[in-house]
C-alpha cells in the first residue's frame, strides 16, 4: 500500500460522502434515509487489488475508523467509535479470501463483492450500535434497520463498477503493483 | 546484541483492533470526544463558500391534483386573494396585540420585579456536513464551544412561507415563525453536532396544542367531565415524544380522552429551563390506537422544519448558560 496517497484519497472520499454525496441520499423513504457508502467501494477496491491481506485489513481498519469518526447518529441513538473499524477489517479479509474465485475486471463480481461487503459490515455495525449505543432499541426497530442496510447495500453495490473503473485509473497511486515477470539479469546471463 | 523494537504489521493490526474494541465498549460519551477532535478536518471544506454541503429535499405530492376549468381557476384565485388579504389583516392585528402585550409586560417588569422576558440568546450557525452513514439524523454545524454552544442546547430554524431552494428576493417577508430543529449532542472547539428531532436518540417532553376548528367541534375531558373544546378552555396536553429514526416523531401512550386529532401542533413546553417559550416542533398527521395499552393512542408527528434541506439554524443559548450547564 502507498499509505500517504491512500489516506488522502480516503479523506477526499469521506468528505464527498458527508457533503456533496448527500445529493445521492433519499431521505423521504418510509424505512428511513437510504444512501451509498462510498468508503465501502474504496475498501472493496483495495481488497480486490492489494498484495498482502494484512495491508488490506489495515486499510480497511483506517476507512472504517474514518466512518466511525464521522457518524454520530445510528441504530441505537448516539453511536460509539470503533465497531465499523473492526467490521471493515473483517470485510476486507472476507473479500480478499473470495477474490481468487472470480475474474476481478468483470462488473458482476464487483457488484456482488461490494453488496456482500456492505451487507456484512453494516449489519455488524448496526448490531453493535444497537447493543452499545445510547438509545433504546426494540426488535422491530432492529428489523427496520436491517431492511435499511439491505437497501443501502444494494444501492452501494450498483455504484461499484463505476467507482472501480475510476479507481483503477489511479491504482498505481494507491497500491504498489505486483512484481512483473520479466527475466532477471542473472537468468539472462 | 541489537534488539528490534519495530512492530510487525500483524502486531500493528492487532493493536488497532484492540483499540477499536476498547473505544467501542467505552461507549458514546468517549466516541463523542474522539469525534469532536477530528471535526476540524472536515468543516473547512464543508463550509467552503457554503456550497459544498448539498442539502436537498424532494417532497412527494400526496394530494391528488384535479384539473380545473378556467372559471374554477379564476374563482379560486379570487378566493385566495381574499383569504390572503384576511390573513394579512389578522396578522397585523396579532402583531399589534403582541406589541401591546410586550410593552405592558416590560413596563410591569420594570415597575414590579425582575424581568420576565425570554432569557435566551440566539447564535446563527450553518450546517456544513451530514453523517457519513445514512442511518442517523445528525448534522455538523460551524459553531463550537468557542462561540458558546454546549451539549444539550436547543437548535431552532426560521420557518419560511416558501420552501423553494432558489435565492429569494431581498426585503421579501418570508418568515412565518420559529420551529425546533433538534439539539446539540456533541461539541468541539469550533464545531458542534446537531441531533435532529427525527433521530433515533432524540427525545423530548413536549405539549400538544389542540387546534379548534368551528366546523369540527370536539369534546374532551377536562377534570372529571366531558366538555366542548373552546379557545378559552384549551389546556395543552403533555406528551413524551421521541424520534423514530425515519422521518417522524412518535408520541406513545397518549390518553384518548384528550381527543388529539391530525392537524394539532406539537410544541416545546415553556417550563423547560433552556427554552422557556413554546416553539413549534411539528404537526400531528396520524393518530392510531395503541394495541398494547387500551384507551391510549399513538401520535405520528411530522417535523415543522424541512430537515433534509436544513441549512441555516439558530442555537438557543439560555440565560443561565453562564453557570455552566443546560437543563
Amino acid at each position: 500500500m502507498r499509505w500517504i496517497p491512500f489516506l488522502i484519497f480516503a479523506w477526499l472520499f469521506i468528505l464527498i460522502q458527508m457533503t456533496l454525496g448527500k445529493i445521492l441520499t433519499f431521505d423521504r423513504l418510509e424505512m428511513g434515509p437510504v444512501g451509498p457508502d462510498l468508503l465501502a467501494l474504496m475498501a472493496v477496491f483495495v481488497a480486490m487489488n492489494v498484495r498482502n491481506v494484512i495491508d488490506g485489513m489495515l486499510a480497511g481498519w483506517a476507512l472504517g475508523f474514518l466512518l466511525d469518526l464521522t457518524t454520530a447518529g445510528g441504530a441505537g441513538g448516539v453511536t460509539c467509535v470503533g465497531p465499523m473499524a473492526i467490521s471493515y477489517a473483517v470485510g476486507v479479509w472476507m473479500v480478499f479470501r473470495l477474490r481468487e474465485t472470480v475474474f476481478l475486471d468483470r462488473a458482476l463480481p464487483q457488484i456482488v463483492f461490494a453488496g456482500l461487503f456492505c451487507l456484512v459490515t453494516h449489519v455488524l455495525w448496526v448490531t453493535a450500535q444497537s447493543v452499545l449505543g445510547s438509545g433504546e432499541m426494540s426488535l422491530g426497530d432492529y428489523g427496520g434497520a436491517i431492511l435499511q442496510v439491505l437497501i443501502c447495500s444494494l444501492y452501494t453495490a450498483l455504484l461499484m463498477p463505476l467507482v472501480y473503473f475510476l479507481l483503477s485509473r489511479i491504482r498505481g497511486w494507491l497500491i504498489i503493483p505486483p512484481p512483473t515477470r520479466s527475466r532477471s539479469r542473472r537468468s539472462r546471463q | 546484541m541489537k534488539m528490534s523494537v519495530k512492530p510487525s504489521r500483524t502486531q500493528v493490526l492487532a493493536g488497532l483492533m484492540l483499540a477499536a474494541a476498547l473505544t467501542s465498549f467505552l461507549g458514546p460519551e468517549v466516541g463523542g470526544r474522539l469525534r469532536s477532535l477530528v471535526h476540524w478536518a472536515f468543516v473547512p471544506a464543508g463550509d467552503l463558500s457554503g456550497t459544498m454541503y448539498l442539502a436537498t429535499s424532494i417532497e412527494r405530492q400526496t394530494v391528488p391534483v384535479e384539473r380545473l376549468s378556467a372559471d374554477q381557476s379564476r374563482r379560486l384565485q379570487a378566493e385566495n386573494a381574499e383569504l390572503h388579504r384576511r390573513i394579512n389583516t389578522l396578522e397585523d392585528e396579532v402583531c399589534t396585540a403582541r406589541r401591546v402585550f410586550r410593552n405592558g409586560k416590560r413596563v410591569f417588569s420594570q415597575l414590579f420585579g425582575p424581568s420576565d422576558d425570554t432569557p435566551v440568546r440566539l447564535i446563527s450557525a450553518r450546517v456544513v456536513a451530514g453523517d457519513s452513514l445514512p442511518y442517523g439524523w445528525t448534522r455538523l454545524v460551524n459553531v463550537g464551544q468557542k462561540l458558546g454552544s454546549r451539549k444539550g442546547m436547543w437548535v431552532t430554524n426560521r420557518r419560511l412561507v416558501t420552501n423553494r431552494s432558489k435565492r429569494l428576493p431581498e426585503n421579501l417577508a418570508v418568515l412565518s415563525g420559529t420551529a425546533l430543529a433538534g439539539r446539540i449532542c456533541e461539541t468541539g472547539a469550533f464545531t458542534a453536532r446537531l441531533q435532529l428531532v427525527t433521530d433515533k436518540g432524540f427525545a423530548i417532553r413536549a405539549q400538544v396544542k389542540r387546534i379548534i376548528n368551528p366546523r369540527n367541534p370536539r369534546r374532551v375531558q377536562i377534570g372529571a367531565r366531558m366538555v366542548r373544546l373552546r379557545q378559552y378552555r384549551n389546556p395543552p396536553v403533555e406528551v413524551f415524544t421521541r424520534g423514530d429514526g425515519t422521518q417522524w416523531l412518535i408520541a406513545g401512550e397518549v390518553n384518548k380522552v384528550h381527543n388529539i386529532q391530525p392537524g394539532d401542533i406539537l410544541q416545546t413546553r415553556p417550563e423547560i429551563g433552556s427554552l422557556p417559550v413554546a416553539v413549534d416542533i411539528g404537526k400531528v398527521v396520524k393518530v392510531s390506537d395503541d394495541s398494547k395499552h387500551p384507551g391510549r393512542s399513538t401520535l405520528w408527528i411530522k417535523p415543522a422544519v424541512n430537515l433534509p434541506a436544513l441549512r441555516e439554524v439558530f442555537i438557543v443559548i439560555p440565560g443561565m448558560a453562564k453557570l455552566g450547564g443546560v437543563r
